[in-house]
């Protein structure tokens, strides 16, 4: 019996050996994106030719660009990158024009014809956001100041090459007026999109994730289902779908519960990211690699430092600390994939032939495979300069990175259990961070002295935010033995630790995993009650004065009959 | 720009707007998802889509398959087997004579449709009822965990079903060699969970990013795997789940990775089953009417039968009963593998799929007022069971005075019970748990078996002439029912604050709640670890210590599940 409609062969041929590379790679301490190409090149025409992709791979591909630009989107805060908007458009606008202008020359010396270098000068000027923004991405250096400008530069190119592609699709203009009507069209449909996210982001959004930030699968899809309306917008006006996708995260980073979502959308991401590299890898064949192979080797010499020089000019005119400033360039020395787009619409236009695209597909993959071990190790490498880099410092620093927190308690869940101790910890430690996952908590959090994060704390992110690494106090509510045991795992051995269990064997675990103090409720309410049980037949005077003091506990929990704050330690379920 | 892509962009667009609208009003997402796929099935060609759904299936399956817990599997057998196992057998036969007398009237019914007919009648849905049920099984109600149990062991009937299907022809041979190709893959299962499994984990080295797509890599192994032997993809994606069923300390970060990329395929698969349904013909919707009936009528009342045979209470078999009257979502992947396998199921597939919507919205409908519509039944003289068996099972002193009256024979119940005979006091548990039944008569002098919430109960526990009241069940139906029907003392349980508070308003004597008591505790804890810092060193000390002796002196303890 054969299935009628089978899963893809090509599919699982691509994950199977990308992960076998991949944790190949891990142990050679590689970078996977470089085992996620090879695996592409190694199944691909290029090598073994076992593996043509189909149409769901070509889609995962896709949808792998669109997430990790949603991603990127969802990284945006705008108070947050508002002050590296002017200084990235006067980097990335000359930026462009310099390395086009070296890609064409070298081009043009190298024997290519004129229109042949112009178009190759036209596809080398971006930089990689695929390769740049998953290794910052992986490395957790997105949002540093460098990551911000290098992010925010290959945004503009992005929108260059959206408007590029669409002017190469009308094929050889008949004249300025052409291709100043399509210029104007593409630049007011980016607009439209750009006024519609942020619109919803400050009128419609709020609302519509107040109530579903609860529930966390709701939460995802919906999100997912928001960024795929703005590809379809993206698809129906022609633009890129990463355009959408990226416009639609944009919107979704403005609200309070973005932190959350990124963890969860990162899975997705990395899964289709894969598909994505290899299938750069895949579209390969041997002729087209080899026809100008020595030129792309030359040219790929020439445009990394070129563009290293360039950019690093660049950061430092616009007076940024010699720090960021080699970071932000070394980062962005690869040429895109989206040379090989622009390339492969020009072969289509009838700009160029294939061969001069297998030349673009060499540099291409050339500069990205190097690159992603200077992204890697672009700290290392900045050290090791450091000493020669010094008389390009100018001693004024744009930067301040946000207060963190330290020496502080964190608390996992706000409710009945926890309320009581709040006080007490804000009293001893200072500051108290309260984890919680329902944003009613946070939103009554938000009226006392305590710093809500809103999330789920097994996600990295959250912790991060929640300072969890520095804290001297940890407690949680929640009751999954699972939750307290990975918490006990992640907590500083420094820090006291308070857990909550339900059943006395998972106490017995928490303990030996190293907790300081396990609190049973419901067991320690059965004993209460037992403890009543005896005093109120033995001794009714002791009876009346305990119950009353916890008769009087009770009101007080209850106390804000408008918040309910009380439903048990259930906010990491 | 992709055909599949616009397609899929579509199925999210759509789907989404259909699960807001399901949030707002509090319903389950699955059949909203299902609605949006008929609405969408208009713009969508769902053949190009169906192997991202077909990826959903295998993602769903997969974490059945991750969850499952073999200690688990053999408790629950002992609990409900026979009330999930007779409920599969009676409604699977019932839904297939139906079927089969529908055939007479409405075109294209063969007996091999009808079979798939009577699987949908016989399968409940997990997915929509454990989303629901899980504060009650937390609390350990009886009625929440024996349907739980009778989800998760027709989950399993599913998948052995799955595997007999994807039999070349329903013949001895063929399906004896599926059987034994779903044995070959379960021992490969254990074999990697055991040997390889920890070495990728190793490989991956604390990444998380490698640990998943190692975890989908074996997936998809296991789905090639599935595929080579032709057998259902869902066998496979069960036998990967056995594979990598979690150490969740190590992996927690990764599992929720695993969860984010499960929600996106699963989402496409009910939305692509909804767009599978063409416009209904009167044949399908007679087909979806009777399934739907049979479900949340028939099925109901089989349950509740089963179980009050069982020596379940008729509340316990009613609320019981509304938790399983839904199609399974199991039904809708048995549908679409035979669809993805070539067999062509039309109308009964439309059918099942209306029907699968249809019940999973009624069925949260009847969830949410169960106990109006049990005491509506109960009302009318229904559900009378008379007394016999409470009698029967039974035992308390006729001059019983002054005694205590514990509800609930749990942890706090059996420690309760401790208490009384150290103080010498008279004590009457009740329960309606048939689990504890045993151990009632064993341990206890006076007990009465039945459900609290009747008068004669209650009456036979004899409350009226109790001193005092205690009762272990946080349930404010029953917190609600004691106070109105005893004169004397109270002492109750809740789980909130607010909710105490009220009951003391109402007149209990004296309501413990497990949060608050947890909260003085650690308030004065706290105080004192940030005094001294040797505090916490003894405190950890004495804690450990002061549970060793409870383990110590209660070595019988009701152990978790």
């Amino acid at each position: 019996m054969t299935a009628d409609i089978a899963l893809g062969a090509d599919f699982a041929v691509i994950v199977v050996v990308a992960t076998v590379l991949a944790l190949l790679a891990h142990r050679l301490r590689q970078p996977t994106v470089v085992a996620y190409i090879v695996a592409g090149l190694l199944l691909g025409p290029a090598a073994l030719g076992v593996v043509t992709p189909g149409e769901v791979t070509e889609t995962m591909a896709e949808l792998g660009l669109a997430f990790l630009l949603f991603l990127l989107g969802i990284k945006m805060r705008i108070e947050d990158v508002r002050h590296v908007i002017e200084p990235v458009v006067k980097i990335s606008i000359p930026q462009m024009a310099f390395v086009a202008a070296t890609g064409g020359v070298t081009s043009y010396v190298l024997g290519f014809t004129v229109w042949e270098s112009v178009i190759i000068g036209l596809a080398v000027m971006y930089s990689s956001t695929a390769v740049v923004v998953k290794m910052l991405t992986d490395k957790d250096e997105a949002t540093t100041l460098p990551g911000k400008i290098d992010v925010g530069v290959l945004l503009v190119q992005d929108i260059v090459v959206v408007i590029l592609l669409a002017l190469l699709a009308a094929g050889v203009p008949d004249g300025a007026v052409e291709v100043a009507v399509n210029l104007a069209t593409i630049l007011v449909f980016v607009a439209v999109i750009g006024v519609a996210a942020l619109a919803s982001s400050r009128y419609l959004l709020p609302r519509v994730f107040r109530r579903i930030a609860d529930d966390e699968y709701v939460f995802l899809v919906i999100s997912i289902s928001w960024a795929f309306l703005f590809v379809l917008l993206s698809i129906e006006m022609n633009l890129s779908i990463e355009m959408g996708a990226f416009l639609a995260g944009i919107a979704i980073a403005q609200l309070p519960y973005s932190r959350e979502l990124q963890d969860r959308v990162t899975p997705l991401t990395d899964l289709f990211m894969l598909i994505f590299f290899a299938s750069v890898g895949l579209q390969l064949g041997a002729d087209d690699l080899f026809a100008y192979w020595w030129q792309a080797v030359v040219a790929s010499l020439v445009l990394m430092p070129a563009k290293f020089a360039v950019f690093f000019y660049l950061i430092d005119w616009q007076n940024f600390d010699v720090e960021t400033t080699f970071i932000g360039s070394v980062n962005m020395v690869q040429v895109s994939e989206f040379g090989l787009v622009v390339g492969a619409a020009a072969v289509a236009g009838g700009f160029i032939d294939d061969a001069v695209l297998g030349f673009l597909t060499v540099i291409a993959l050339v500069t990205m495979s190097v690159s992603v071990y200077f992204v890697r190790y672009n700290h290392e490498l900045y050290s090791l300069l450091e000493p020669r880099l010094q008389r390009w410092e100018t001693g004024e620093e744009r930067r301040k990175e946000a207060t963190e927190h330290r020496g502080h308690a964190v608390v996992v869940g706000y409710d009945d259990v926890t309320f009581a101790a709040l006080p007490v910890l804000h009293e001893r430690y200072g500051d108290v961070v309260v984890i919680d996952r329902k944003v009613e908590h946070v939103e009554a959090l938000e009226e006392t002295p305590y710093t809500a994060v809103y999330g789920d704390f097994r996600h990295g992110k959250v912790r991060k935010e929640a300072g969890f690494d520095d804290a001297e106090f940890v407690l949680s509510s929640s009751v999954e033995a699972d939750v307290n045991e990975a918490l006990l795992a992640a907590a500083p051995s420094t820090a006291t630790v308070f857990v909550e269990a339900e059943w006395l064997e998972d106490a017995h675990r928490l303990y030996e995993a190293g907790a300081d103090f396990v609190v049973m409720a419901t067991h320690l309410a059965g004993e209460r009650i037992a403890g009543y049980l005896e005093s109120y037949f033995t001794d009714r005077e002791r009876f009346e004065r305990d119950a009353d003091a916890d008769v009087e506990a009770i009101y007080q929990a209850s106390g804000d009959p408008d918040v309910d704050i009380i439903s048990g330690g259930d906010d990491d379920d | 720009m992709t055909e599949l892509l616009v397609a899929l962009a579509t199925v999210f667009v759509v789907g989404g707007a259909f699960l807001f609208i399901a949030n707002q009003l509090d319903l389950p997402t699955v059949p909203f998802f299902i609605i949006a796929g008929v609405a969408a099935g208009v713009f969508i060609d769902e053949d190009i889509v169906l192997e991202f759904a077909r990826y959903g299936i295998a993602f769903l399956v997969f974490t059945f398959g991750v969850g499952v817990n073999f200690q688990y599997v053999r408790t629950v057998l002992r609990d409900s087997e026979y009330v999930a196992l007779g409920q599969v057998a009676v409604m699977g036969g019932l839904g297939f004579l139906v079927a089969v007398a529908l055939g007479a009237f409405v075109d294209d019914v063969t007996v091999e449709k009808a079979l798939y007919f009577g699987v949908a009648a016989a399968l409940s849905s997990t997915i929509v009822a454990t989303g629901m049920l899980e504060a009650d099984i937390r609390d350990n109600l009886v009625h929440a965990r024996v349907s739980n149990s009778i989800h998760f062991i027709q989950d399993l009937v599913a998948i052995a079903v799955l595997l007999v299907l994807s039999a070349e022809a329903f013949a001895p041979d063929p399906v004896a060699a599926s059987i034994g190709y779903g044995v070959v893959l379960l021992v490969a299962a254990a074999f990697i969970h055991q040997f390889v499994f920890p070495m990728i984990s190793r490989l991956a080295g604390g990444s998380d990013e490698l640990t998943l797509i190692s975890i989908v890599t074996l997936l998809i192994v296991f789905l090639g795997a599935s595929e080579y032997m032709g057998v259902s993809i869902a066998v496979g994606a069960f036998a990967a789940g056995v594979a990598v069923r979690h150490e969740p300390v190590e992996h927690i970060g990764v599992f929720n990775g695993l969860e984010s990329i499960h929600s996106f395929f699963v989402t496409v698969f009910f939305v692509t089953v909804g767009a599978l349904v063409t416009v209904p013909s009167s044949d399908v919707l007679v087909l979806a009417f009777a399934l739907a009936v049979l479900t949340a009528v028939v099925k109901p009342m089989v349950t509740v039968a089963l179980m009050m045979q069982r020596g379940y209470d008729a509340r316990s078999a009613t609320l019981t009963g509304f938790n399983l009257d839904q199609v399974s979502e199991f039904a809708l992947i048995i549908v679409i593998e035979a669809i993805a396998l070539g067999v062509l199921v039309y109308p009964v597939s439309d059918a099942i799929i209306l029907a699968a919507a249809a019940t999973m919205i009624t069925s949260s409908l009847t969830r949410e007022y169960d106990e109006e519509i049990y005491g509506f039944l109960y009302g009318r003289g229904w559900l009378w069971e008379g007394h016999e068996k409470t009698d029967r099972r039974s035992k308390v002193a006729d001059d019983l005075r002054g005694h205590v009256v514990v509800v609930g024979f749990g942890r706090q119940g059996r420690r309760l019970v401790e208490t009384c005979r150290e103080i010498d006091r008279a004590v009457v548990v009740v329960d309606n748990d048939p689990n504890v039944m045993e151990d009632m008569e064993i341990e206890c002098e006076s007990y009465v078996f039945g459900d609290v919430m009747e008068d004669y109960t209650l009456g036979k526990a004899r409350v009226d002439d109790a001193t005092l009241v205690v009762s272990t069940v946080d349930q404010p139906a029953v917190s609600r029912r004691l106070l109105d029907a005893v004169d004397g003392d109270v002492f109750l349980r809740t789980s909130s604050s607010e909710e105490a508070r009220k009951l003391l308003e109402e007149g209990a004597t004296y309501v413990a709640v497990p949060d608050v008591l947890a909260g003085d505790v650690l308030q004065e804890h706290v105080e004192g670890v940030a005094d001294d810092p040797e505090y916490a060193e003894e405190l950890r000390r004495r804690g450990m210590e002061n549970l060793r002796e409870i383990l110590h002196r209660n070595p019988n303890r009701e152990t978790k599940r």
